[in-house]
């Protein structure tokens, strides 16, 4: 069983500002101490910038304190203290679009999570607007293989906290993008 | 007995030169990746995302982080994320919560003797979590 949903938000800045925002979020001074304390720390692990076609790749590893598990998972594992996100960012200049693919590296033989989010110009206003596309999959390994209702129950809970951390995401990448506007003019 | 006791007195006094130049190096990449972050910061918000891609204006900075790390012999400090990864669960451990989670799913779940066998089966065989 595999729980997914989508969600969609318009931030009302152009695309360059919401793309350099949302490459700030996890590095962000003023982010990590309020919202985003739970980042621990933030590694790049690769890049390759393409200066011909206007590409970037970069991987990136994202060390954060873990949630609380849901009650079920909790007697199945030590208290994980550390959750290891992987990052795959992609950048296409020219067409204006980023792509960045997130899973955790570590307790997958628990919960396996896959998040893709897409910025792109908003169709409707191009040059002023952007729109921000999240796509997120979880799928509670062990429990699925044993009682898919219960594999399905914990895979909501954690649906639910993942749309909670993604809506504080979303407060931190506009906060950024008003100090970014501020800096233009 | 003399040059044993002056011997323990004087590696007491100072840290051993290793430990501490490894400290010290991982001080030094931590700025060296902070630098990197944020010349990319910069460099992506004023001029990649505006158009101009046909430089990349922070190669330097990115080849002396990644040469840093190179050279660092890997040695994580206590409780670092590195170790927290590969804690070891003792099969006491295992032991103990698998009758934690039998005894909490008979208690609150109608199905609950499906993850109970599962749970008995993780244990016989000795799995870690």
């Amino acid at each position: 069983m595999v729980v997914s949903y989508t969600q969609e938000h318009v931030y009302r800045h152009p695309w360059h500002r919401v793309t350099a925002a949302a490459w700030r979020k996890f590095t962000d001074a003023d982010a990590r101490a309020a919202p985003l304390s739970h980042i621990l720390e933030v590694h790049t692990l690769s890049r390759r910038v393409d200066a011909g076609s206007g590409r970037i790749d970069a991987v990136r590893a994202i060390a954060g304190r873990a949630p609380p598990l849901p009650l079920l998972l909790r007697g199945l594992v030590a208290a994980a203290d550390v959750v290891l996100c992987v990052e795959h960012t992609t950048v296409d200049g020219p067409a204006r679009a980023m792509r960045v693919i997130s899973r955790n590296a570590n307790l997958r033989a628990l919960v396996h999570v896959e998040e893709t989010c897409s910025y792109r110009p908003h169709p409707e206003r191009p040059d002023e607007w952007t729109l921000f596309r999240q796509e997120t999959s979880i799928r509670c390994a062990p429990l699925a293989a044993v009682a898919a209702w219960a594999a399905e129950m914990v895979e909501r809970r954690c649906a639910e906290r993942f749309r909670q951390n993604a809506s504080q995401g979303r407060e931190v990448v506009e906060t950024i993008c008003e100090r970014l506007a501020l800096a233009d003019h | 007995m003399v040059f044993g006791r002056s011997k323990s007195s004087s590696s007491t006094a100072s840290p051993p030169p290793a430990a501490a130049a490894s400290s010290a190096a991982a001080a030094a990449c931590s700025e060296l990746r902070a630098a990197y972050h944020e010349c990319f910061n910069r460099w992506y918000a004023e001029k990649f995302a505006k158009g101009q891609w046909h430089k990349d204006d922070c190669v330097g900075e990115w080849h002396k982080y990644r040469a840093c790390l190179e050279v660092t012999p890997f040695s994580p400090p206590p409780n670092s994320i590195t170790a927290s990864l590969i804690y070891y669960r003792s099969p006491q451990f295992v032991a103990k919560t698998t009758a934690l989670g039998i005894a909490l799913v008979f208690s609150q779940f109608r199905m609950g003797f499906h993850l109970s066998r599962f749970l008995v089966y993780m244990a016989r065989n000795r799995v870690v979590f």
